[in-house]
Order: C-alpha cells, then structure tokens, then sequence
C-alpha cells in the first residue's frame, strides 16, 4: 500500500462524508417543511387556531427533528395572518465538517383557513 | 535442491505505472464517483416531491370530500395543492396538472390526482425531468348536508 493509494481512499472517503452531510441537510430542510405545512392545515382546519397549529407543529418538529440535529432550529410560533394560519421556523443545521458549513433554514408555511 | 523463487517486491509501482495513481484518482473521483453523487443527493427530492404529492391529493380530496361542489371543484382543489406546494418549497409550474374526477353526492367518491415534475438534471432554462402522478381518493360522507 503506498502513500499516494492511502491519500486517494482518504480524500474519497471525506467526499463521501460531505455527500452524506448533503444528504442529511436535505432531510432537515424536507422535515422542518413537512412539519410547518402539518402545523398549518391543522390549525387551518379548525378555523385558524393557532394553538393548535403551534401544538401539531411543535410535536413534528420533535418526531422528525429531534436530538441534537434540531439542536439550532427554533420554531417561532404560528400567526393569523389575512385569513391564512402562518408558521415560521428559523435556525441552522450544523455542519458535520467545517468545510461543509451550515445549512441556514428559514422556512414560512401558510395555509387557507377553511371557511373563510 | 530447492530454488527459491524471487516474489517481486509488494508496494511498489512498475517503473510503466508511475504517476498512474494521480490520474486514477482523477478519473473516479469525476467519472464515477461525481455522478453516483448527484444522482444519490436527486434521489431524496424524487422521493420528497412524490410524498408532496401524496399528501396535496389527500388534503385536496378531503377538502372536496367535506365541503366540495361540482362547480368549484377544481379551482378549490387547485388551490390546497398550491398551498401544499408551496410550503415545500415547490415553485407554482412545478405541479403540472390538477384533475378532479367522482361524485360529489352522499356516498360518493372524490377522486384528485395531482401531476408534479420530477427534474433529473438541469441544463439551462428547462430542467430534464419526467412527470409523477399520484391519486387519492375520499369518501363523502352519507349523511353530508348539502349534498
């Protein structure tokens, strides 16, 4: 085993890692939306109630996000907004490697109150 | 007497193969280990725009379902799975089609099928894709008023 064969499987295996970092942003950013839009067309559906919107979406968050990958991300509550139930997330997923960086995430769902 | 057998020397490159390891490295790292890349970070938002469409057929159907008309069917439909659309990050002409087919009478069902684009690869303007459709369907209930 030389030195340049050792270097070339350790160069793929740091692709890989970054790949798989990729991966997991995705998923962050996929769960972090998924949970809002459940937020929203709850409250949405029992007439804009945003304790309900804040109640369904915080409970997402935490079966899709928890541990330390939503360590960062904070949900900023749900709002009536014309006639829309808005929630907001901002906050950032971590980097798994300082060349990766982090994944800011500032996401807003809104959804038609029904009825209205 | 037995002769003993050189075994040519581990760890070493033929004088033929020198430099060969840079320009492997090269190869695999753009031919082979790039695309498999971007094709397995596309994979989870194949997977992620199919669900999405899923879950906007389901809401649009139960919506129809509850308190949908013949009438305004479509345009309702169209707008939830806007709605749905947009809150995962999905552009407007990125759901192709909306198509509402049932009956809306007690008893009935009220079919949606939501059309959404899948990309591939991006080349220019107009992303290379193909399109996924997803039915859902929901029952309206027997005892509705209005129905």
């Amino acid at each position: 085993m030389t030195a340049p064969f050792v270097a070339a499987v350790a160069l793929s295996l740091l692709v890989v890692t970054v790949i798989a970092n990729l991966i997991v942003f995705t998923y962050a950013r996929g769960a972090v939306r998924a949970a809002l839009d459940e937020g929203v067309r709850q409250g949405a559906r029992v007439g804009g109630d945003v304790a309900v919107c804040e109640a369904r979406t915080r409970e997402a968050l935490g079966d899709l996000l928890g541990g330390r990958l939503g360590d960062d991300v904070a949900f900023e509550g749900c709002a009536l907004e014309g006639g829309r139930v808005v929630a907001r997330t901002t906050g950032r997923v971590r980097g798994w490697l300082p060349m990766v960086g982090d994944l800011p995430l500032e996401v807003r769902a809104r959804a038609l109150v029904r009825g209205s | 007497m037995i002769r003993r057998r050189r075994l040519p020397r581990c760890g070493r490159l033929a004088a033929t193969e020198d430099g060969a390891v840079p320009i492997e490295l090269a190869l695999g790292v753009g031919l082979l280990l790039i695309p498999t890349a971007l094709l397995v970070l596309s994979l989870p938002g194949w997977v992620e725009r199919q669900s999405m469409a899923g879950l906007a057929a389901e809401e649009a159907a139960r919506a129809l379902a509850v308190t949908g008309t013949a009438t305004d069917a479509r345009t309702t439909a169209r707008r939830i799975v806007s709605e749905v659309a947009a809150n995962h990050g999905l552009a407007p002409g990125e759901v192709s089609d909306v198509d509402v087919d049932g009956s809306f009478s007690r008893g009935g069902t009220v079919q949606v099928t939501v059309t959404v684009e899948i990309p591939l690869v991006r080349l220019g303007e107009e992303p290379l894709g193909f399109t996924w459709d997803v039915t859902r369907a929901e029952q309206v209930d027997l005892y509705r008023s209005g129905g």
